[in-house]
């Protein structure tokens, strides 16, 4: 056992190509390398010499899961960069967006991705035969959280309703109202959903994660806030790259990002969970805590649960933003450029999602950064397997590599944002 | 079920891919062509987007672009509830969302099928970056969307590959 290899040629269910390398040389881990091989992607440089509005709609490019998060980062720096700050129902009407790809997103990760780790079946496809009405709940949970960004987005994939300052249109009420029976039964849903995850079988694994997501006063992060930590760090999105940095490692196109003269730490639900948990609705409490979930959540394979209550809260959320819906005055406010930096964090369904633009006075775009959530947990991957593989020696060959791809998958990641299949292979010396 | 509507024509692929976008444009076509009420859809995200569409129509026509190797311009129709459909010809380039043969098989275990579904695959031969078709898959276009107006007007639920 102790010399042993194993290879997994192809990890699916995550977003992008990669691949893992776990080298074993007497029972103790030697190496873990989390190789993305995707080339580059150039974003930021497509980025330099367009207009400033172009930002949103160009980044949404980045991913067909979660565009808005791109839009609404790029947004709100372009919005700081022109001193500009959207409030009242423009404000409203974002969060109501964000709640929806939230839906989606983690809909699709909890039924269809990551629960066939748990239950033991290859894809959703083979698990429908024996769970239909799981299949079946996942994919209307999906659908409504779809149809929320169908209504305000314009369209599900890459929305195009969505513009520095606003919208180019907003709903009338009764659009929104619209929403509300689906909303109800999508709480329900995530509810029962809580319930039924939390009931799954978890490996005894906990580490001492330094957690940080976007931390605002008095709401669950979404769209703005402080960044903060578990371990000090209280600062405003300012002052990211003062705190953050990126590397490049020779085994991935993509940079690791870790807290300075620090290391890795952890971004998504789990952070976004464990540092507000107070802040969430009170059903999403309510069913985190009967789920027997601590206030802090430091087992990475719980975040199925997490994910879940997260579906509850932005569904709670959601029916909350549509019944206090006033149509704005206008449906978007004028932003004029002016030369200045602007940066932009916001909470993707993965984790925080950073961005930072230098323009010039007539709004053109002098430089770029993005920092997706996927780059920022690679790191913290690689830990987690390198402290979960010598615990877990013990298990047959097959079920310690399908534990591993499932820590893996732990984080939802998308490597297609951070830089396509993800191969996985565990060599024994 | 009482409230389904009647017929869909749903064009799969990227018109920005080349021959990638022969199905949005053959489905174009079918509505200018072809016989009134029936819907077109084009754009679909994933397939699991697409379950939920076309559990609400009784007939529904899905054409894409595959990729299996043949000669370019050579079309294909089969009859998805008959028979599994080749693995080979349809290719998914998001890791997060399921192909058309899973996407069928998936529908199929979860009883969300159409009464109908038949499936035309033209062979592309072009996909880079670009807008316009190859010449194959530009006269396959005319010839796909006849075959597919005659099913319309026929009704033939008797179909085979």
């Amino acid at each position: 056992m102790k010399n042993k290899s194993i290879k997994v040629d192809q990890l699916t269910r995550v977003e992008g190509e990669g691949g893992l390398h776990i080298k074993i040389k007497d029972n103790k881990v030697a190496d873990v390398k989390f190789n993305i091989f995707e080339p580059p992607r150039f974003f930021e440089a497509f980025l330099r010499g367009r207009k400033f509005t172009e930002a949103p709609d160009v980044t949404a490019r980045i991913c067909g899961i979660c565009p808005i998060a791109y839009q609404m980062s790029s947004s709100h720096a372009m919005e700081m960069a022109c001193g500009v700050k959207i409030e009242g129902p423009l404000r409203a009407l974002r969060r109501l967006i964000y709640c929806g790809e939230w839906i989606e997103s983690h809909a699709l990760h909890v039924y269809m991705l990551h629960a066939p780790d748990f239950l033991g079946y290859e894809d959703a496809v083979s698990m429908a035969a024996d769970h239909p009405d799981l299949v079946k709940h996942g994919l209307k949970l999906k659908k409504i959280g779809n149809d929320l960004m169908i209504l305000l987005g314009g369209r599900e994939i890459h929305p195009i309703n969505l513009r520095i300052g606003g919208f180019y249109k907003v709903p009338a009420k009764r659009e929104l109202q619209k929403m509300i029976e689906p909303l109800k039964w999508a709480l329900e849903a995530s509810i029962e959903t809580v319930k039924t995850v939390a009931a799954l079988k978890f490996p005894d694994f906990e580490q001492d994660y330094e957690f940080v997501s976007v931390s605002h006063a008095e709401e669950y992060p979404i769209n703005e806030g402080r960044i903060k930590s578990n371990k000090g760090i209280n600062i405003p999105v300012t002052d990211f790259l003062n705190v953050f940095e990126e590397q490049h490692v020779s085994h991935s196109t993509s940079l690791h990002a870790t807290v300075k003269e620090r290391g890795a730490y952890h971004v998504g639900p789990m952070a976004r969970y464990s540092l507000n948990f107070e802040k969430l609705t009170p059903l999403a409490q309510k069913a985190a805590i009967g789920s027997g979930l601590e206030p802090e959540c430091k087992n990475p394979f719980k975040s199925i649960i997490v994910r879940a209550v997260e579906l509850v809260f932005a569904c709670e959320e959601a029916l909350r933003l549509i019944d206090h819906y006033e149509i704005p005055d206008q449906p978007y406010i004028d932003v004029h450029p002016k030369a200045g930096i602007g940066h932009g964090a916001t909470e993707a369904p993965r984790g925080l999602l950073y961005h930072r633009y230098e323009i010039d006075n007539n709004g053109v775009i002098k430089t770029a950064r993005i920092i997706a959530p996927t780059s920022q947990n690679q790191k913290v991957i690689e830990n987690d397997l390198t402290a979960f593989v010598p615990r877990n020696q013990n298990l047959s060959h097959d079920d310690l590599t399908w534990q591993c791809e499932q820590a893996i998958r732990n984080y939802d990641p998308c490597i297609s944002c951070s830089c396509h299949f993800l191969k996985l292979h565990i060599e024994r010396e | 079920m009482a409230d389904r509507k009647s017929v869909l024509v749903i064009g799969i692929g990227n018109p920005y891919r080349s021959d990638d976008g022969v199905g949005p444009l053959i489905a174009d076509q079918v509505m200018k062509m072809g016989p009134d009420q029936v819907d077109l859809r084009s754009g679909i995200k994933d397939g699991f987007s697409l379950i939920h569409l076309w559990q609400e129509y009784d007939q529904v026509y899905l054409i894409d672009a595959v990729s299996s190797g043949k000669i370019p311009g050579k079309f294909y129709r089969f009859n998805a509830l008959t028979g599994p459909l080749p693995r080979n010809f349809f290719t998914n380039y998001s890791t997060h969302s399921i192909d058309i043969p899973d996407t069928i098989a998936l529908a199929g275990k979860l009883q969300m099928l159409p009464k109908k579904l038949i499936i035309y695959g033209v062979e592309g031969k072009d996909f880079t970056i670009g807008q316009g078709l190859s010449e194959e898959v530009r006269k396959a276009l005319a010839a796909v969307t006849v075959c597919i107006i005659r099913d319309l007007r026929t009704n033939d639920f008797l179909i085979t590959v």
